[in-house]
Parts: C-alpha cells; structure tokens; sequence
C-alpha cells in the first residue's frame, strides 16, 4: 500500500521530470537553432515569417492591401485551384490559379495590362502559390506585383470585405 | 453481485494490462519521433505553419518553433525507451492538449490551413475534425500512461528495484 506522502512524492517526481524534459528540449532546440545555417531569430517578425519570393516582388499586409481594394488600378489575383475561389475570395478578385497559369493568362490579359499593381494571394502564409504566380506573373512582364502574405485565411480573419461563386473566374 | 464485481475486475485488469502500457508507450513514441523527424531541422517552414494557427503572439512563433521539434524528440525518445515515462507522458499529455486548443480554435475562426503535425508542406493533413480527434485521442493514451502502473520492459525499471526491495525483517 502507498501511503499518502509516498504518493504526493510520486507526483512531485513526475512534475519535477516533466518540468526537466521541458528545459533540456528548449536547451536543445536553442542549441540546434544557434549552429543552423538557417538559424531564426529568437523573437519573429512578420518579415522573417513570409514565404520566400521573387525579389522583384514586393508584400503586402492585410491593412496594406485592405486600402487599396477600392483603388480601380490595383486588381487581386487568388492563385487557389477554383473550387477553394468559389467557395470565397477576396471582393472583386480574379482567379488565376497559379497550376494553369498558362492556360487561363491569356485570357486574363486585358483587365491585367489595365491595372497598375497586382496584388496576389493564397491560403494562409504557409502556402506558396502566390509566390509562384508572382514569379510568373513578372517573368510575364507585369512590373509591379505585390503578395498579400497573409493570404486568404488573413482576409477572411480580418473581417474583410469578401464574395462567394466563381463569377470572377476567367 | 460476485459474478458483477468479477466482470469488472477482470475489465479493469485487462486495462491496467503490462502489454497496454508497453504498446501505448511504443506507439506514443513513435508518433512523437515520426513527427519530429519532419520538423527538426526546419524550423522556418514551421514557423509559418505555427504562425498560420493565428493563436500565438508572432513575436513567440519562433520560440514555438525552436522548442516543439526538441520537445517532440525528447518526448518520443523518453517514451520508446521507457525512461521517466510517466513525466514523459505528461510533456506528452500537455503537447496534445495545447493541439487541440490551437486546432479548435483555428477551426472555429475558419482558417483553412494545414495543420503542420506531421510535416511541414503546405500540402499536408489540413486543420479539420481529424486532426482535432487524432489529437485528442493521442492526449488520452498518454493520458492512460501518466497512470498506468506497470514498469515491463521499461528503463525505469532499473532505477525502481532497489527502491522496491522489501527490507529484510530483523529478528
């Protein structure tokens, strides 16, 4: 039979062996993390949490890109496949899925010429489409492009103004 | 009632059963050595996964991400070697419960991203009901060998024998 001491003094073993694998693992990772060749800064910035992009390309927050939705020379570009547009996207945002970039571009080509500054988008700030249309999308000769990180998740987060239907589709 | 109470125990004793515990512990430990394999190492990728969650301030999400793989490794090492087992299967209890608070809260925001448990691809298992009950069925088996009492084929048996060893009654 364990008396009651020798319980609480189990407990205290367990708690005490928790708290130290916590420590050595953070220890650990501190240590790996400062011998990385891609070492990351102990306190994040926004910056150092976007995906990696054409240099050519600038980003964009979602307040950043919130401003400018109503300006006639920027257009919004969704790189999602077209279920994942239909289902919501930013108002007023054409679907250029970055997977048939060379197929649905051309018919796209008008209302891209016409815009000044093409601000591009895609799931979340872990997905990479808007990096690869905007690659695209400069290769293809339009000068000024412009990722909204954060992407769809962001905007639907914040509230932002948003529709549902591949109306905007090419 | 005796033919109740026998059903009972016997229910409970195959719960308790030594085997449980070795198969929990192994499969514990596999999952966290498994999922930290795709993570160590790549500590920027998961940032941005840890950051897609929204439920960390962005300053700690680099911290999150140092310090999770190595909490992963160490947890899945402890366990498969049955070494401080219990106080690994709290760190163990802990990590998933802390997943199911993020996945539930970023499914009830809606945000449709994956969930970076076992990879760190976008193209991995997305935030959704299976990640929440994989998660939370993972926190119970750990939960189940916080408690479990048996010490079979584990490396904490041999720290407990001496302490175990009844004292030899003086005449």
């Amino acid at each position: 039979m364990t008396s009651r001491s020798g319980t609480d003094r189990d407990w205290s073993t367990v708690l005490l062996g928790a708290a130290a694998i916590v420590v050595v693992a953070v220890c650990l990772g501190l240590v790996a993390n400062q011998r990385s060749s891609h070492r990351l800064p102990l306190l994040a910035s926004e910056e150092s949490l976007r995906p990696p992009a054409p240099e050519a390309a600038g980003y964009a927050s979602l307040a950043e890109a919130r401003r400018q939705l109503d300006d006639p020379d920027v257009l919004f570009l969704d790189a999602r496949p077209p279920e994942a547009f239909a289902a919501g996207h930013v108002r007023g945002a054409l679907s250029l899925p970055v997977g048939d970039f060379e197929e649905r571009h051309p018919g796209l080509a008008e209302p891209l010429r016409a815009a000044t500054t093409l601000i591009v988008y895609c799931s979340d700030i872990a997905c990479e489409d808007s990096a690869h249309l905007s690659e695209l999308l400069l290769a293809a000769g339009y000068p000024r492009v412009v990722i909204m990180f954060e992407g769809w998740d962001g905007w639907r987060g914040a509230d932002y103004p948003w529709t549902a239907g591949a109306e905007g589709d090419a | 009632m005796t033919a109740f109470r026998s059903e009972s125990d016997g229910r409970a004793a195959a719960l308790w059963h030594p085997a449980g515990a070795v198969i929990v512990r192994l499969l514990l430990g596999g999952v966290w050595l498994y999922a930290a394999s795709h993570k160590v190492g790549h500590a920027g990728d998961f940032a941005r996964m840890v950051y897609g969650y929204r439920v960390l301030h962005p300053d700690l999400v680099n911290l999150a991400a140092i310090a999770m793989p190595w909490m992963e490794l160490v947890t899945g090492t402890l366990l498969v070697l049955g070494l401080l087992r219990r106080s690994a299967a709290l760190v163990s209890c802990g990590l998933f419960a802390v997943f199911v608070v993020a996945i539930g809260l970023a499914m009830a925001r809606g945000i449709d991203a994956p969930c970076g448990c076992f990879s760190v691809e976008a193209a991995g298992d997305p935030i959704g009901w299976f990640t929440l009950l994989r998660a939370a069925a993972l926190g119970l088996l750990s939960a189940y060998l916080i408690f479990h009492p048996s010490r079979v084929a584990e490396l904490d048996a041999l720290w407990d024998r001496p302490a175990r060893r009844q004292p030899t009654p003086t005449p």
